[in-house]
């Protein structure tokens, strides 16, 4: 590297011939060269040493300085410098924040492009990002000020540029456009009134995307209504004091609706486009769907009222507000006629699909802009017609195409379907529900189409927000229910999109758990507001058809589960309370159930609301009684429990769901107990119990049955004869299990949990021979008849071979091991002291 | 401590029985009552009300009036349809009923004339309740909406004509049957508080209209009460435990039960159907489907009292408890015998019963008697029997002789006050007399003493 310098600096040697000798090879040069000589340490200013500097060792005083250079690329450089600064030294910029704001701000109405673009850049990238949010009223009220007056600059390059740093003022600080709208909006009106953009296109749409950026911020009514819970704070407390009131409204309706004109006018510049190309550049087209997009936004804002409000109105109670008062007076029907007049846009010479696309979305934002209008209804006829065509075809294309395109831009006039079809009447409605249904039902169930298609249909079913308490005994009997059976084309429809929500249901699976909560809202609003034998209520009945492959199906004795256990436990709670409105619940729809409450994915909590909640159906009169017991009785008999020691440490964490068993026991106890009558519901039961008592079922089963008819009974027993003897046969065979199965483990820590849980099994026996003496002594009869049998063939050698004949129970019996049968003997010592007690208790 | 009254009636037909809440004696019980839930109410201390639970075939309803000396029903009103919930402002003016079909139905106790009538909700109506000022009445539906009425915009015809909808608000965020409302203190800035079968309970804000807290149970709440400070709330629930929920502090997490739950009250009883609190919110009375019940005290957390409402072995579950001041003529059974003056038992005639259906509104006002409704119990009805003319004749004639009558009293007023002045002037002169012998003394001295000390400085 050196030696290459070295090269480079060598000495060229002129040799002029006869003039000098060339100097010999010996001397010594004494020429001393030098660019220049740097020695930090002896500058001036040398106590720079602590302070952040630039790549050039200026400070940000210094920088700041010479941003007011009169050569433009110092100025340029002092930018680029401080960048340098603030981005190696982020503290410099929160110690100087404002300082540096109040110089540079100087600097926004520079006559040289480059430094406004290099000042630009600087705010974009580092100030503001800097600046944090705190604090921001000086900084905005420091920067606005330069900013108007470069917008007013007379060269137009500058005063665009100043729409461009507004812009970025409001991208950090959307409160800025409220505090100086109505200026700004002049601004823009002056701006946009020259003509002065037809040869610049790019120009155009960077201010009209400002505009749009503003006008968003302008307040709708739809926005506003977000329904959070604030959980955590205390309820009485005050509120806490924010300045939420967005300043003078009325103010700025007058330079929005001077600026309606600019913007339509800027619009019509853009016609003969589309009579004399054959294609519409790309420019040209954002340009169109800024203007549309910005007059939209403002018909949006005009047409909600919400500038119309008085500020004291929230003082007033609800009915006492003025009700809303259409603004659309504001926006006088002329100014918008050239739109009307354009619409629909169609290129005179017809070319690709692609601008096809792009001429379709301009007609969507059109149509919505004439959807906003309250007072459209009265609108010429033959205007009205185009619009409704244009819908109804784009709706039915949508269909056929199926494209993702189109629906992303039909998605905005989805929401105004049930608005137009209360206004319009005739022939055009009835296509226009018809369109809609074929979007409903054929757009991808995954898709946000679907969602905002749902919506508009809860809208069209149940409006209950403005229906109910209208219709006064005396004075009227038209009701505003939008469940009403006079309307026929709507009733059609209403009950076609019921119909297709179960299915749907099923289709949406548990890829979308979104939409499914949305189906299942709407179908509790429709059962909830379906008035008692009207054909909605009919319709909902019938649903229930259809619901039950939501739960579960029975395909060829295997079970296949539907979508509801897959789902989330809210969406889960909306499925399980449509199921208190059927006004009759189907048996096969609790079979249906069945299957869920067992299957072992459901949260224990869950089975037990599914059981609460048909209860209180059943309590409604919505169920009845004979499947309402074999509901619960099914669940008792058919839940698995899987005990430790088969599963272990992988059901449940290691724990078994016998908890989960007992649990739900307990609840189907309480609630077959809460029936009625004891005497009526434990005769109805009886005969059911005691045969899944006598039937094959494992321990843990038995116990529930015993459980619940201990529940049932009463003291001194109501259980018939046959019902005794029967249950006399199994009981002793139950005892002696719970006794050699339950507590079984080794352990010596679980002893206590074992014994516990012993009683837990031998506690409803030990009722139902409190309760009956006879049930005692037959099971007592038969517990002695085995031991003896035991005892007595201890000595014999041929024990081990039970002989063919004896009944299954005492051949178990003699299989019992020396242990078991020591088991027996102290079950049945202890039944004894247990009499023995009775019988002195009652002595 | 003023005396208070518990009530309790069941849907059973096992009446209504009565208890004094502090020392435990037992009143009257009042025969014959089958009552809907939410469907007993005591007319402002005048006499007991109750809608009754009746077959599912029979088209109307029926409530029935008790006075408190009788055990007998007095008065049977039969109202178009049954009514489930019912309630009564707390002057005893109105009543309003909830109907199977979402009607409400209001009513003028005194002359029994059915005031409005309006549909609702779309599923009947399963609670009623009155706020504070009795300006609004809020309602509980099967259809798990809660709305709030104002009686000014119902009884407002202009203003209902141009009104969207007839409710102040209407909440729509409960899923299942509402089974309780109730409303805290402030008018129509107070809260309400509402549960429901879906395991919720729901504080509101009736100033703002909107959902301020949720709270999520771990069973269905059937009743609520509210504490008098507003500081916690009592939610009785179907597992038998009563729930305490905070609606003042801030979050704890350290619950078992659940967000915002600070406690339960329990007793292993079957589930909680009804709660009522006394005055002073350091009682609560809850029912249960055990046909018990209970007296807690709130401070401690433990059963005081327990009564058992059903005679013998049957348990019939209670399911309305009501807690009022003892009514003046309402006797104890011990002294039932005692004669009874033939004053009071005259007194003692209840409003008519309640008109089936509204009349006309042109019909003549004056048709009907109207019995003033008493501000004292001492001051009983017969006093006050004074029809609509000869009240209208007592006004115009007060008017005309208004003008000599008045001023003679002003007069004497006048004369009154002059005499309270001059007493007052003496008072004062007095009082000057004395500061300024005062003062003058105390200059006196002061001088004395600066002398004295002038020379030392």
């Amino acid at each position: 590297m050196l030696t290459e310098r070295l090269l480079n600096f060598r000495v060229k040697i002129k040799r002029k011939i006869g003039r000098k000798l060339p100097p010999p090879k010996n001397s010594t040069n004494t020429e001393i060269k030098s660019k220049a000589i740097v020695l930090p340490e002896q500058s001036i200013v040398s106590e720079k040493a602590g302070l952040a500097v630039s790549r050039k060792g200026l400070t940000l005083k210094e920088l700041l300085q010479q941003t007011n250079h009169h050569n433009a690329k110092v100025r340029k450089d002092a930018l680029l410098g401080i960048k340098d600064v603030l981005v190696h030294h982020s503290v410099e910029l929160k110690l100087h924040k404002l300082a540096v704001i109040e110089k540079l701000r100087e600097r926004i109405g520079d006559d040289d492009k480059l430094v406004r673009e290099t000042l630009y850049q600087l705010f974009k990238s580092v100030i503001f990002p800097g600046c944090g949010k705190d604090n921001q009223g000086p900084l905005v009220s420091l920067m606005m000020a330069y900013i108007f007056n470069a917008m007013t600059h007379l060269a137009i390059d500058v005063r665009l540029m100043a729409f461009k740093f507004f812009d970025l003022v409001v991208q950090f600080y959307p409160s800025a456009f409220s505090l100086y709208a109505e200026k700004i909006l002049q601004n823009y009106e002056d701006i946009l009134r020259k003509n002065q953009f037809l040869d610049d296109k790019s120009k155009l749409k960077s201010t009209l995307a400002g505009l749009i950026r503003c006008l968003s911020l302008l307040p709708c009514n739809e926005s506003d209504n977000s329904a959070d819970i604030p959980a955590h704070d205390i309820l009485h407390a005050f509120e806490p004091e924010v300045a939420r009131e967005p300043i003078g409204l009325i103010d700025i309706i007058k330079p929005l609706k001077d600026l309606l004109p600019i913007l339509v006018g800027c619009f019509q510049d853009f016609m003969p486009l589309f009579h004399s190309s054959s294609q519409l550049d790309l420019q040209s087209y954002d340009c169109l769907q800024f203007i549309l997009q910005s007059i939209d936004l403002i018909v949006r804002f005009l047409a909600s009222g919400v500038c119309g409000s008085e500020p004291d109105s929230q003082i007033l109670p609800p009915c006492q507000k003025p009700g809303m008062i259409t603004y659309d007076q504001l926006i006088s029907p002329m100014i918008l006629k050239k739109l009307w007049d354009a619409f629909p846009l169609n290129l005179v010479r017809h070319l690709s699909g692609k601008g096809d696309d792009r001429i379709f979305m301009l007609n969507t934002v059109i149509t919505k802009i004439f959807l906003q209008l309250s007072n459209w209804e009265h609108a010429p006829s033959a205007l009205l017609e185009k619009f409704l065509e244009f819908i109804e075809n784009s709706l039915a294309t949508k269909v056929q195409s199926g494209k993702m395109f189109h629906e992303k831009h039909l998605l905005p006039l989805i929401p105004y379907i049930p608005k137009l079809t209360t206004q319009i009447s005739g022939d055009w409605r009835s296509r226009i529900l018809k369109a809609f249904t074929e979007v409903f039902k054929n757009s991808n169930p995954e898709s946000s189409m679907k969602i905002a298609c749902l919506s508009a249909v809860e809208e069209m079913l149940a409006p209950i927000k403005e229906n109910i308490g209208l219709n006064f005994s005396v004075q009227q009997e038209r009701s505003p229910l939008y469940l009403d059976a006079n309307d026929l084309t709507l009733l059609d429809y209403q009950i076609a999109w019921i119909q297709y929500l179960p299915s749907l249901l099923i289709l949406l699976d548990d890829k979308n758990p979104l939409c499914s909560k949305a189906v299942l809202r709407l179908q509790l609003r429709v059962a909830q507001a379906a008035p008692v034998n009207s054909p909605f209520s009919q319709e909902f009945d019938t649903m229930q058809y259809s619901f039950r492959g939501f739960f579960s199906q029975q395909i060829e004795n295997a079970i296949c589960y539907g979508p509801f256990i897959k789902l989330a436990a809210d969406i889960q709670e909306l499925a399980i309370c449509c199921l208190y409105y059927f006004s009759f619940m189907d048996s096969l729809l609790l079979h249906s159930l069945v299957p869920c409450c067992l299957c072992k994915v459901l949260e224990p909590n869950m089975v037990a609301r599914i059981i609460e909640v048909l209860q209180s159906a059943f309590r409604a009169g919505h169920i009845q009684v004979a499947d309402y017991t074999s509901f619960h009785v099914t669940l008792l008999s058919r839940f698995q429990v899987y005990p430790e020691k088969i599963y272990p440490a992988v059901e449940y964490d290691g724990k078994s769901n016998w908890r989960t068993f007992k649990y739900v026991t307990s609840i189907v106890c309480s609630c077959l107990s809460q029936i009625g009558d004891d005497y009526l519901v434990f005769q109805m039961a009886e005969k059911i119990i005691v045969d899944h008592i006598c039937g094959e079922i494992p321990m843990d089963n038995k116990c529930a049955f015993l459980r619940l008819l201990v529940t049932l009974d009463s003291k001194p027993t109501r259980l018939s004869d046959q019902s005794i003897v029967n249950i006399s046969h199994v009981l002793p065979k139950y005892l002696i299990d719970v006794v050699s199965n339950v507590g079984e483990d080794d352990h010596e820590s679980a002893s206590v949990i074992s014994v516990k849980r012993r009683r837990y099994y031998l506690l409803p026996s030990f009722y139902l021979f409190y309760g009956s003496k006879r049930l005692l002594n037959l099971v007592l009869n038969v517990m002695g008849s085995w031991i003896s049998e035991v005892s007595s063939s201890l000595g014999s050698p041929h024990l081990t071979h039970p002989s063919s004949d004896r009944s299954t129970t005492s051949s178990k019996g003699t299989n019992l091991s020396l242990e078991e049968r020591h088991k027996i003997q102290r079950a049945y010592d202890g039944l004894r002291a247990l009499t023995n007690n009775e019988v002195v208790g009652h002595s | 401590m003023e005396a208070e009254v518990v009530l309790a009636s069941s849907p059973t037909d096992a009446g209504v029985s009565c208890w004094d809440l502090h020392t435990g004696a037992e009143h009257l019980r009042y025969k014959s009552c089958a009552s809907s839930p939410h469907g007993l109410a005591s007319v402002a201390g005048r006499f007991l009300a109750s809608s009754q639970l009746r077959d599912r075939k029979s088209s109307s309803g029926s409530i029935l009036y008790w006075s408190w000396n009788k055990p007998q029903v007095e008065v049977r009103s039969f109202p178009a349809e049954p009514i489930k919930a019912l309630v009564s402002n707390s002057q005893g003016t109105y009543i309003a009923g909830g109907g199977v079909s979402g009607d409400i139905y209001f009513w003028e106790v005194a002359t029994g004339k059915l005031l409005k009538k309006w549909h609702a909700h779309y599923r009947a109506v399963s609670c009623l309740v009155f706020n504070d000022d009795q300006s609004l009445l809020i309602s509980g539906s099967e259809d798990g909406c809660v709305r709030v009425w104002s009686l000014f915009l119902i009884f407002d015809d202009a203003r209902r004509e141009e009104a969207r909808h007839l409710f102040e608000y209407s909440f729509h965020e409960h899923s299942l049957r509402v089974t309780d409302v109730k409303t805290g203190y402030g008018g129509s800035n107070a809260i309400i508080v509402s549960a429901s079968e879906d395991r919720t309970c729901k504080v509101w804000s009736l100033s703002r209209g909107k959902l301020l807290r949720n709270i999520v149970f771990p069973s269905i709440v059937d009743a609520i009460s509210l504490d008098p400070g507003e500081h916690v709330f009592y939610a009785g629930s179907r597992d038998g435990k009563i729930y305490i929920a905070a609606l003042n502090s801030p979050v704890t997490s350290n619950s078992n039960y659940g967000l915002h739950i600070i406690g339960s009250l329990s007793e292993h009883s079957k589930a909680v159907t009804c709660l009522a609190s006394s005055a002073d919110g350091f009682l609560l009375v809850s029912g249960s489907e055990d046909g018990m019940i209970r007296v807690w005290d709130t401070r401690t957390r433990n059963i005081t009292r327990i009564f058992r409402h059903t005679k013998g072995t049957a348990q019939g579950p209670v399911n309305n408890v009501l807690v009022i001041r003892q009514p003046q003529n309402l006797n104890p059974r011990t002294s039932a015998n005692s004669p009874v003056s033939p004053l009071r038992r005259h007194g003692l005639t209840l409003p008519p019963p309640l008109e089936k259906f509204a009349n006309s509104p042109d019909e003549n006002a004056h048709a009907k008697v109207f019995i003033g409704p008493q501000t004292t119990s001492n001051h009983l009805l017969d006093s006050s029997y004074i029809s609509v003319q000869t009240m209208e004749a007592q006004i115009k004639e007060l008017q005309q002789q208004g003008s000599s009558a008045a001023a003679e009293v002003d007069i004497e007023r006048l004369k009154s006050e002059q005499l309270r002045s001059v007493q007052m002037i003496q008072q004062w002169k007095k009082m000057y007399e004395n500061l300024h012998q005062f003062c003058v003394t105390e200059l006196l001295d002061g001088t004395h003493t600066e002398s004295a000390n002038g020379p030392n400085l």
